[in-house]
């Protein structure tokens, strides 16, 4: 509609509203403004077309079914707006001919998302479906344009008498039916179509008792008791009779039944009080039904809706614990969600961590991650860790403009649909979009955080309490009761006590250590799982794999030290060039067979220029100490440094003279060393004179250099003191950025040194796992190598692989997962023009693209 | 008007149900263009273009406009889908008031990090490549180390030497040595510490540094400078290039501050300067917009002079003539004819492209659209959105229930108009879409 037309038909509807429509209008701000009658009686809908319909009930409740009542329902039909609106829900995949063929809806409920009904096939009721089309524009913008108009009632119909209420025995053709909660009569007119209510048990009606259509072949779509078969009856009463509680019975008879609860909490609940106090038990009955039926989906949508709309108008203070952290998919988050946090909201009072978790996992755009679906337990603790890290108690939602309201869209036909069942006192808030995004962000934060230990758990489902697991488990996490690695920190605390660091063996380690390998050697996986074990509790390893370094021998010493409060995890780019100065540094020192404290202090001062970290600083103190108990015996250190290539012997020789003028002086015992370690490296020990003078001259302390210009204590005087600083280098200025550039060119020999002072590794732990041995050597497929081509050949072995297991394949072969993958689908592509696999987890093999890569 | 249109090749189970479910949920697919496709050949000529300029070692840069409805979004996605069968790697991401290219509080690593999270290649359509792609590289070069008998680490460090002289290079290097490591150890938190540094999800140089012992992190001021990184990047891995899709550039736009436009339409600026003068290397950047933002003279991309010139367009390219070299692209809306092809091929791939599975007739796609016309006027062709999602809906029914009449269920198809969320101004701070929703509208269907 264009808007010049939308704007005349507005102009009509206004007229056609100021003239017949005021008192109505005027009526309905009267009640717009005062909430508390609203709030007493939510549930009268606006009725302006079924008025006369309800004005011919008698008093008894019983109507007789005249020319002008049809009309009246015909043209009640007619007026609403379509009932066929896309639903607003996204769609479930089954969409069943139900939800386009509902009862007329009144305007204020046609906004409703009706609830999907995968149900049985059939033709859409006729009349339903007639009644939806072409209304003049003009009318509809009437409707749209007038509130829904509840008018008084000069005549409220009263409650039916034929209802039965909860204990009371009928006999129904011949069945006795205990336990009441259905209409037993001969009169009660459905409130919204002609003919009978559809719940209403005739029992003058003739009941087939001999075939009963246990499995509702006769039933249709919208049953009726009037209309249903003979046989169908006989089913339906023999369900009532037997407890209805038969979870295989025909759906179509529980429906029969729910649409005597329905009418009698919606149509009698609002005129009559004695209805309203049995509410309760009315929504404890469809309660009991949901969890015997609620499997079926069309009945859940019902039932829950109805729930949810009695629970809206009548909520509970307490809001109680969430929901289960399910991770199904719902097109919504449920009531109860909602209402909880429009409770703590209209309260001020923060959400707490696990009401946070729920509403940003029921929120149908939330996708969570594996490691979140993996490990449920560990991300919800994680989840609530961080919330109350960044939010305290939690957060404080504002009160948003709309209340809290449920649509309900009856089940059964013979029933109207009222207007939106809301609390004025609640507002809805789980729509919020910053508070979304706020939570969203720290449940990605912790799924992150979780990644590493669910790739653990995927390829050891067993393994919560290995220590490899452990080792990657977030360290905000408790670590579980039963740990193997529990063993392993008593015994470093107690060897470390107050010291910074304690040289022990790996024996010992060992022998605390329960998941030790049972060779008693350690690999380097090993080692990095014992670093990030101990990591937990504060301490240090030496060596540790992720700063260098190779596996120590099994009867070889090992360090423990106390890390900083701030720690570094991975080495920075200094830390090459500063660990091969501490290996060099400490030969120098370890020339005379024994290491000074000046010589430390000495070796300490030759790094204070290199941009490290305090936890980096400890590491290289642990290091020179495990350099000193594993001194390398001079033919060993001869040998390395005779595999250094001549260039590398020179690099080598020129950072040995720094470090010893690293602190602007060189005494003789350096030099001595010096030249001992320059003849080691085959190099001519006079150039140690030139460059040691050259290098005395030309050190000059940089700006971040520590040099102690006076001690502690009050200052004597204002004159500056003076510093050791030669004539020579007051003559000139250092260039900083050269001075940076020569750094820089260092820790890049360093680096390059770094290697010599590996740790030879055990020769076991140098080959990779052998691949599974029923695939000895299979031909090389489209051109892929060996370890590609054994997991093609791994993979096309079956239909679909689970992630984890595709992990563990990569892994035995010594690949990269996503690599591989990528490089296979590639080699697919360029040789069969389509991808062999599919999908995330699980991954879906293209046995075609299979073949065609053979060829 | 019915003249049948050539059905695609094979159409996949997981096209058809992709399609189908992306659709009823009224967003853009993000697979299986090629069924659905209608009609768009020069501006798909264009496009491959530019995929094999970007595959040569070339860039490009290209200002998709159209109205709202006029198919933006899916053309971006057709070009990720034509850039990765060149062995492109593409990303996309939708700029919100949360995530621009230009800003101080954290906005444009917000993008930066959209567009990590969203990285498909070939084989990953679905986004979440970014591991793929490292790995990738990181494999070729362990097969070289291999090959060669050096170390991998020394086979990264040098094929990555080349990326030092780049700002940020060195560390992004340093980060990818780490992953090596972190594999080659066993050490999975390094392995996803070096991820998510390259995600950009460090927010702090101090958690950089403990975790992966590098100075530098992607931050609002060098997040242009590490998308060129990761093109190169990416060729070194060995595809072929980068293709980055910007959609909703409308929100800039929109930006109330006429600084923070500026400093925006500024690295707009620098990326068609980049792209235009070949200063990048397999670089492909794709903007999607509207025409307001294009050329209105007072906020538009027209506002600020230097793009106002390099973006005008063909002085001779005026009543009907066509130049489809420009950086330039428009895209107009559907027509009526393009709408009956589109349910034609609809109607093809639900029957999972088998014309003997057809749930409804030739005269009912004529029916519809006539029952669309009478609800909605023009607008069920302009906007298709609703259109197109009804019609599925209605073949979805059809389907479940085999007795029905489609003539009974079309009378209960409501469409209604769309309205169009560009024109309406930011609530106070609030993004009327979700982070996570909204991010591929479905405006049109026609190519």
């Amino acid at each position: 509609m264009s808007r010049g037309a939308s704007k005349q038909v507005a102009q009509v509807a206004i007229l056609i509203i100021l003239v017949f429509l005021v008192p109505a209008a005027v009526l309905f701000v009267v009640r717009r403004t005062g909430h508390a009658p609203r709030n007493r009686t939510p549930m009268v809908a606006p009725a302006v077309p079924d008025r006369e319909t309800q004005a011919n009930t008698n008093v008894s409740g019983r109507a007789l079914p005249t020319a002008q009542t049809v009309a009246d329902a015909d043209r009640g039909g007619n007026a609403a707006p379509s009932m066929i609106r896309p639903p607003a829900r996204p769609i479930v995949p089954a969409q069943p001919p139900g939800a386009f063929a509902a009862p007329p809806a009144q305007p204020a409920a046609a906004l409703a998302a009706p609830p999907a009904q995968p149900a049985p096939v059939r033709h859409p009721a006729p009349a339903a479906a007639v009644m939806t089309r072409d209304r003049p524009p003009v009318r509809r913008a009437v409707r749209v344009v007038s509130p829904p108009t509840p008018r008084p009632r000069p005549d409220p119909p009263q409650p039916a008498d034929c209802w039965l209420p909860d204990g009371v025995r009928a006999d129904i053709a011949g069945i006795s039916v205990s336990g009441g909660m259905i209409y037993v009569g001969s009169r009660l007119p459905a409130e919204a179509a002609d003919g009978p209510d559809p719940a209403l048990i005739d029992p003058r009606l003739p009941v087939d008792h001999r075939n009963p259509d246990l499995r509702g072949e006769s039933m249709n779509h919208w049953p009726s008791y009037s209309d249903v078969t003979p046989a169908a009856r006989a089913a339906y009463l023999r369900w009532l009779a037997g407890g209805r509680c038969d979870p295989d019975v025909y759906l179509g008879y529980v429906f029969l039944y729910f649409y005597g609860l329905e009418r009698r909490l919606l149509v009698d609940g609002r005129i009559s009080p004695v209805a309203a106090a049995e509410r309760a038990s009315l929504v404890a009955e469809v309660r009991r039904l949901l969890t015997i039926y609620g499997r079926h989906g069309s009945f859940r949508g019902y039932a829950q809706n109805l729930l949810d709309a009695m629970a809206v108008v009548a909520p509970r203070r307490d809001i109680g614990a969430p929901p289960e952290l399910t991770f199904a998919w719902s097109p919504e988050p449920s009531l109860a969600l909602r209402m909880a946090l429009a409770e703590l909201s209209a309260a001020d009072t923060p959400v707490p961590a696990e009401w946070a978790l729920a509403w940003i996992t029921q929120l149908p755009d939330t996708f969570l991650r594996t490691p979140a679906t993996r490990c449920p337990e560990q991300f919800t603790s994680l989840f609530a860790v961080r919330y109350r890290e960044r939010h305290g108690d939690g957060l404080i939602l504002r009160p948003g403009t709309r209340s809290l309201s449920v649509s309900y869209r009856p089940a059964s036909r013979g029933i109207r649909s009222p207007a939106p069942f809301e609390n004025p006192r609640l507002r809805e808030v789980s729509d919020q979009a910053g508070a979304i995004s706020v939570l969203r962000q720290l449940a990605e934060l912790a799924t992150t955080e979780l990644e590493a230990y669910s790739r653990y758990l995927g390829r050891h489902p067993d393994g919560a309490t290995d220590s490899a697991a452990i080792a990657v488990l977030p360290a905000a996490l408790p670590v579980p009761a039963d740990a193997a690695a529990r063993t392993l920190w008593p015994w470093a605390e107690g060897e470390l006590g107050d010291a910074p660091q304690v040289v022990s063996s790996v024996e010992a380690l060992v022998a605390h250590w329960a998941d030790a390998p049972t060779t008693g050697k350690l690999g380097r996986a090993d080692l990095v799982v014992l670093a990030q074990l101990l990591d937990r509790q504060g301490i240090g390893l030496e060596p540790d794999i992720r700063f260098g370094g190779g596996p120590p021998s099994a009867n070889k010493a090992i360090v423990l030290f106390r890390r900083a409060d701030q720690r570094t995890n991975a080495p920075s780019p200094a830390y090459d060039a500063a660990l091969a100065t501490v290996n060099l540094g400490m030969l120098v020192a370890m020339a005379d067979g024994t290491v000074s404290a000046q010589e430390l202090v000495a070796l300490r001062a030759a790094l204070a220029p290199l941009d490290l970290t305090a936890d980096e600083r400890g590491r290289l103190d642990a290091h020179a100490a495990l350099v000193a108990a594993n001194p390398p015996t001079p033919a060993v250190l001869r040998r390395r440094l005779g595999a250094l290539s001549t260039a590398k012997r020179a690099e080598a020789g020129q950072l040995l003279i720094t470090i010893a003028a690293a602190d602007g002086t060189i005494t003789p015992d350096e030099v001595r060393r010096l030249e001992t370690l320059f003849r080691d490296l085959g190099l001519d020990p006079n150039d140690i004179y030139s460059t040691l003078n050259a290098a005395a001259a030309t050190t000059a302390p940089s700006p971040d250099d520590l040099v102690t210009v006076r001690t502690a204590g009050p200052a004597a005087s204002r004159i500056p003191l003076p510093t050791r600083q030669s004539p020579a280098r007051t003559a000139f200025a250092l260039d900083p950025a050269l001075l940076a550039a020569k750094r820089a060119e260092s820790a890049r020999a360093a680096a390059q040194l770094a290697e010599i002072f590996a740790e030879d590794e055990p020769a076991a732990e140098v080959a990779p796992a052998e691949p599974p041995a029923r695939l000895p050597d299979r031909p090389s497929v489209a051109g892929l190598d060996g370890d590609h081509s054994r997991l093609f050949h791994r993979l096309v072995e079956r239909e679909s692989w689970p992630r984890a297991e595709v992990e563990r394949l990569a892994a035995d072969l010594g690949l990269l997962t996503d690599g591989a993958l990528e490089v296979l689908n590639e080699a697919a592509y360029d040789r069969a023009g389509g991808p062999l696999w599919e999908g995330t987890d699980p991954l879906t093999i293209d046995h075609d693209i299979a073949k065609d890569m053979h060829e | 008007m019915s003249s049948p249109t050539p059905k695609p090749a094979r159409l996949r189970p997981r096209d058809r149900d992709t399609i189908i479910a992306a659709l009823r949920s009224g967003v853009v697919p993000r697979i299986g263009f090629q069924h659905i496709q209608v009609g768009r050949a020069a501006e798909i000529a264009a496009i491959t273009d530019d995929v094999r300029r970007i595959a040569d070692g070339g860039s490009a840069v290209r200002f998709v406009i159209g109205e709202y409805g006029a198919g933006k979004t899916f053309f971006l996605n057709l070009m990720r889908s034509v850039a990765a069968e060149h062995k492109l790697v593409t990303t996309a991401a939708d700029l919100t008031p949360d995530r621009r290219l230009q800003a101080g509080g954290g906005q444009a690593r917000a993008l930066y990090s959209e567009l990590m999270r969203n990285i498909s290649t070939r084989s990953n359509p679905d986004g979440g490549a970014l591991s793929s792609v490292v790995e990738r590289f990181v494999t070729s070069a362990t097969q070289e180390a291999a090959a060669q008998g050096t170390t991998p680490d020394s086979v990264i460090v040098r094929r990555l030497d080349v990326l030092s002289e780049n700002v940020g290079g060195y560390d992004f290097a340093q980060v990818v040595a780490a992953y090596w490591r972190g594999h080659d150890t066993g050490n999975e938190q390094l392995k996803s510490d070096a991820v998510r540094w390259c995600r950009g999800e460090f927010s702090t140089r101090t958690d950089a540094r403990a975790a992966l012992g590098v100075r530098t992190i992607v931050d609002d001021n060098n997040f242009y400078d590490h998308l060129k990184l990761l093109a190169r990047f990416c060729r070194l891995a060995g595809y072929s290039g980068l293709l980055i899709c910007l959609d909703e550039m409308v929100n800039l736009y929109k930006l109330g501050h006429a600084g923070a436009r500026r400093s925006n339409y500024e690295q707009v600026l620098r990326i068609v300067n980049d792209c235009l003068q070949g200063n990048v290397a397999g670089l492909g950047v794709y903007f999607g917009g509207t025409p307001e933002l294009l050329m209105d003279t007072r906020r538009g991309l027209y506002s600020y002079e230097a793009l106002r010139g390099r973006l005008a367009e063909n002085g001779f390219a005026v009543d009907g003539l066509v130049d489809y070299s420009g950086p330039v692209l428009r895209l107009a809306n559907l027509t009526p004819e393009d709408m009956y092809v589109l349910l034609e091929r609809l109607r093809h791939v639900y029957a999972s492209g088998e014309p003997a599975r057809y749930l409804v007739p030739d005269e009912a796609l004529t029916a519809f659209m006539n029952h669309c016309a009478e609800r909605v006027g023009d607008a069920y062709f302009r906007t298709p959105r609703n259109t197109i999602k009804e019609f599925v809906n209605l073949l979805a029914v059809l389907a479940h229930n085999p007795g029905v009449e489609w003539r009974d269920l079309l009378r209960q198809v409501e469409v209604r108009p769309e309205s169009n969320p560009d024109l309406e101004p930011f609530a106070d701070g609030t993004d009327d879409r979700g982070p996570a929703g909204g991010s591929d509208e479905l405006s049109s269907l026609r190519i």
